[in-house]
């Protein structure tokens, strides 16, 4: 489980200070599939960087299983935990080839050689990428190397993966691999994941929906409740699943439709 | 965008000389350049030219491949040959000012052959061996310098990442030129002073996203719970097969015997 | 010859390889048969590594055709007419232009065009005030600031109003709105609206579908190097199946007008825009008497 208490973040000094988060409290439990939506600015990717002890809070808590991150003794326990996949697929593959990339993050737990290579074979199946084990990265598309990326934070055995924009800077075809992987992941070994985007049509997909403005949580329930309202999204600069518009203007036009639709599928079957 | 194949890249196979011990090969690499400039004679040249492609057979590799190491190097080649030929003493022949030196010729020709072998043997290490496992052996030598203070565990780390960012950068670097020349940007001025500075509106937004590339990347480490060498272990532990005895002892006989040969002062 | 409609760009087999004559030599584009005409606003679409980027480096000469020929208003590209004199009239903004800024501050950024024509301080400074005007950028509460401090989306319309001040007849944008969020994407795309609505020739590169949907006149569909289809929104992505086929999304609207006819709709599956998807969805419910 993952709890946020209070949690306040200030960048900059006195004058310049600028609030990120602003008494932010949350929970997330194991299993969860939960997308942090908003605009740019708006403190995801602050709060991302929180849940495995990137950034501490100024104020208030983040605990990991009951760890906090700010005791110092304990931060590579949580860095253990919580997997975390950034924006920028060319910035996050340290080694020259995909399995020494892998490898990096057990050497520095300090598993033993065997145990690294069995793990490599393990991530590397889960985000399916076994056959790119010798490949150089900058030889892989962006899906694949973010694809990598996962597969360098699963095989440090983390309970919980926090995806900070990791599709944003990907063409469709990358950010549908990266999607699947989340799915796959959440399917097969339980893993807990928290996708941090600023795209309604990808936080549809999630179990629960956070959304952020000016630092602070606005809303918070699954995607159905959330996208009810989408004038009170597009106020904070998040914008409507596609469906959600269209059938928005079908119903201003006259037609009857429930105030739910989030999907194109859930919108035919509303119209036949 | 596709990226170049650099010179000396490495080039994948499964050969002997592939799979030999990396700290033996960059070891034989620095006995091997030693040699080359010990030896004095156009014969010591040859036998090392035939111990070369007795190694670029056994490795598997293209000779066109490995000559290409060399290309880039032609202009210093014209120029000392050039510059021997005119000035090395004893003139055969005069055209105009200009005296034509046999002796001159074969000294010319003698240290661009140095040269080229040098080039060639130390491509061929770099041809058959991963930038992991160079790396990796050379954290290995290194590390007994850590006594008296060499981080070799990080000077390792930072090759690894200079290698791993250079086709990255190229890449951005030529984008960047490519957008500034679609705002009219000339970068073919004749007055250096002007020209010196068309560079900056491509060295600055190289700079800031080198910057940027560098916090990423520490989160990135960080993130995976990187604290520098302490208690970390490493997937690939070099070990020393018997072969690679085998093959450092012979290498080493060899260089040695060209040596002598190459002392001997006969042409 | 009398030719009455010279188009702004012709290409005429058009073909590019990377690294010809080389082991790592690839052929990026191929038989490309185009032309752009004045006050157009076209999309191209194609999967990653389908040729787009490429191409439209042709636009303005940054890259010469390795095969066939392309036409700056009927003069041949780097024959007739020298790449630096279609870069004043065809400006290409890159994918991520926020990355090429350099300069200390807004106005100062923007002025790199300009001056590189070589045109007086205050002509300028004046381009500079209106290229930051036409995306939507008050120049006084941003002309003195740094670019770096900057929102990414500002970022992004400062790097596109660096190109509009070179005042070109046509631009050319490799994804302008990626990695925006809605409000930035919005922002930008009102802006090409604007431009083209003002008699600028647009032409931009995307991935999404819904977008090149929504804005676009005319759609060139590329593949493999090759255009696979070149027409109106409509037409182009009613070839749904070819278009998944190569990798493509279609736009939320053609997928349900797609959809709804499988399930027995009389409906044209021909209508891309948000208002045209709405109007026909509306008149088949009263066809059946469902409205």
């Amino acid at each position: 489980m993952i709890q946020l208490k209070n949690v306040t973040y200030h960048y900059g000094k006195d004058k310049k200070k600028i609030t990120a988060l602003d008494d932010v409290s949350l929970t997330i439990k194991e299993g969860e599939f939960v997308a942090v939506l908003g605009a740019n600015g708006s403190g995801k990717s602050t709060l991302a960087r929180h849940i495995n002890g990137l950034l501490i809070p100024s104020k208030g808590e983040v605990l990991v299983d009951g760890i906090s991150t700010a005791d110092r003794e304990e931060l590579w326990k949580v860095r253990s935990l919580v997997g975390i996949v950034f924006q920028n697929p060319d910035n996050q593959i340290i080694a020259t080839s995909v399995e020494d990339d892998v490898a990096f993050g057990p050497e520095n737990l300090g598993v033993e050689p065997d145990e690294i290579r069995s793990r490599i074979r393990e991530a590397l199946a889960a985000v399916d990428m076994a056959d790119y084990a010798k490949r150089e990265p900058h030889l892989l598309s962006g899906g694949q190397k973010q694809r990598v990326a996962v597969a360098a934070s699963l095989a440090m055995h983390p309970k919980y993966l926090v995806f900070d924009e990791a599709t944003s800077m990907l063409d469709p075809r990358g950010s549908a691999e990266i999607i699947a992987t989340i799915k796959k992941l959440k399917g097969d070994l339980g893993i807990t994941a928290i996708h941090i985007t600023h795209i309604a049509d990808e936080a549809v997909l999630a179990d629960r929906v956070i959304v952020l403005s000016g630092g602070a949580v606005v809303r918070d329930g699954p995607p159905h409740a959330i996208f009810s309202d989408i004038r009170a999204l597009m106020a904070v600069g998040v914008g409507a699943p596609r469906a959600r518009l269209i059938a928005e203007e079908l119903i201003r036009a006259g037609v009857k439709l429930p105030g739910t639709i989030l999907t194109v599928d859930e919108l035919v079957e509303a119209l036949c | 965008m596709k990226p170049g194949l650099a010179i000396g890249q490495y080039y994948p196979s499964d050969s002997i000389v592939h799979n030999a011990d990396p700290r033996i090969k960059i070891l034989l690499v620095a006995a091997y350049a030693l040699a080359v400039f010990f030896i004095g004679n156009f014969t010591g040249f040859a036998v090392i030219g035939v111990m070369l492609g007795g190694l670029v057979i056994l490795g598997g590799l293209a000779i066109g491949l490995v000559l290409r190491g060399i290309r880039p190097l032609f202009v210093i080649l014209a120029f000392t040959l050039l510059v021997q030929l005119f000035t090395g003493g004893e003139p055969w022949a005069l055209i105009g000012p200009l005296k034509i030196s046999i002796p001159g010729f074969k000294t010319g020709m003698f240290l661009d052959l140095r040269l080229i072998l040098l080039v060639i043997g130390a491509s061929l290490l770099t041809l058959t061996t991963t930038p992991v496992a160079l790396t990796d052996a050379l954290e290995y030598l290194l590390s007994p310098l850590k006594r008296v203070g060499v981080p070799s565990h990080e000077l390792a780390m930072m090759m690894t990442i200079a290698m791993r960012f250079i086709p990255i950068l190229s890449a951005e670097a030529d984008k960047i030129i490519k957008a500034q020349a679609a705002r009219g940007a000339r970068f073919d001025s004749r007055n250096p002073v002007t020209r010196a500075r068309s560079f900056m509106p491509i060295l600055v937004p190289l700079f800031v996203g080198v910057f940027r590339r560098a916090d990423d990347l520490a989160e990135v480490m960080e993130a995976r719970a990187y604290r520098g060498g302490k208690g970390r272990t490493r997937m690939r532990e070099l070990k020393m097969k018997p072969g690679d005895w085998f093959g450092f002892a012979v290498v080493m006989l060899l260089l040695a015997g060209m040596v002598w040969v190459g002392r001997m002062p006969v042409i | 010859m009398l030719n009455f409609s010279i188009a702004l760009i012709e290409c005429i087999d058009l073909g590019f390889t990377y690294m010809p004559g080389t082991p790592l030599t690839s052929e990026a584009l191929k038989n490309i048969n185009l032309s752009v005409e004045e006050g157009e606003f076209i999309a191209f679409i194609g999967p990653t590594g389908s040729g787009k980027s490429t191409l439209i480096q042709h636009f303005n000469g940054l890259l010469t055709p390795t095969e066939g020929k392309a036409v700056f208003k009927g003069k041949q590209i780097g024959v007739n007419i020298h790449p630096y004199e279609v870069r004043r009239e065809v400006g290409l903004v890159f994918q991520f232009p926020e990355s090429q800024l350099f300069e200390e501050t807004v106005a100062e950024d923007v002025s790199f065009g300009p001056r590189n024509l070589g045109l007086s301080g205050e002509e300028v400074s004046e381009r500079a005030e209106e290229a930051l005007e036409l995306v939507g950028l008050s120049y006084d509460r941003f002309a003195g600031r740094s670019p770096f401090e900057l929102s990414g989306g500002e970022q992004r319309l400062v790097a596109i109003a660096g190109v509009l001040a070179m005042k070109p007849r046509m631009l050319v944008l490799d994804e302008p709105t990626s990695g925006l969020d809605a409000r930035g994407k919005a922002r930008v795309m009102r802006c090409l609206t604007e431009l083209n609505r003002d008699g600028m020739t647009i032409v931009f590169v995307s991935h999404d579908m819904d977008e090149v949907a929504e804005f676009a006149h005319r759609v060139v569909v590329l593949d493999k190097g090759r255009i696979v289809f070149d027409g109106d929104p409509g037409t182009v992505f009613s070839q749904a199946g070819v278009l998944k086929n190569i990798g493509l999304n279609i736009p939320a609207t053609t997928e349900l007008l797609v959809k709804l006819s499988g399930r027995g709709f009389d409906l044209d599956t021909g209508a891309v825009s948000l208002r045209e998807t709405v109007n026909l969805v509306c008149n088949a419910l009263k066809g059946e008497q469902r409205l």
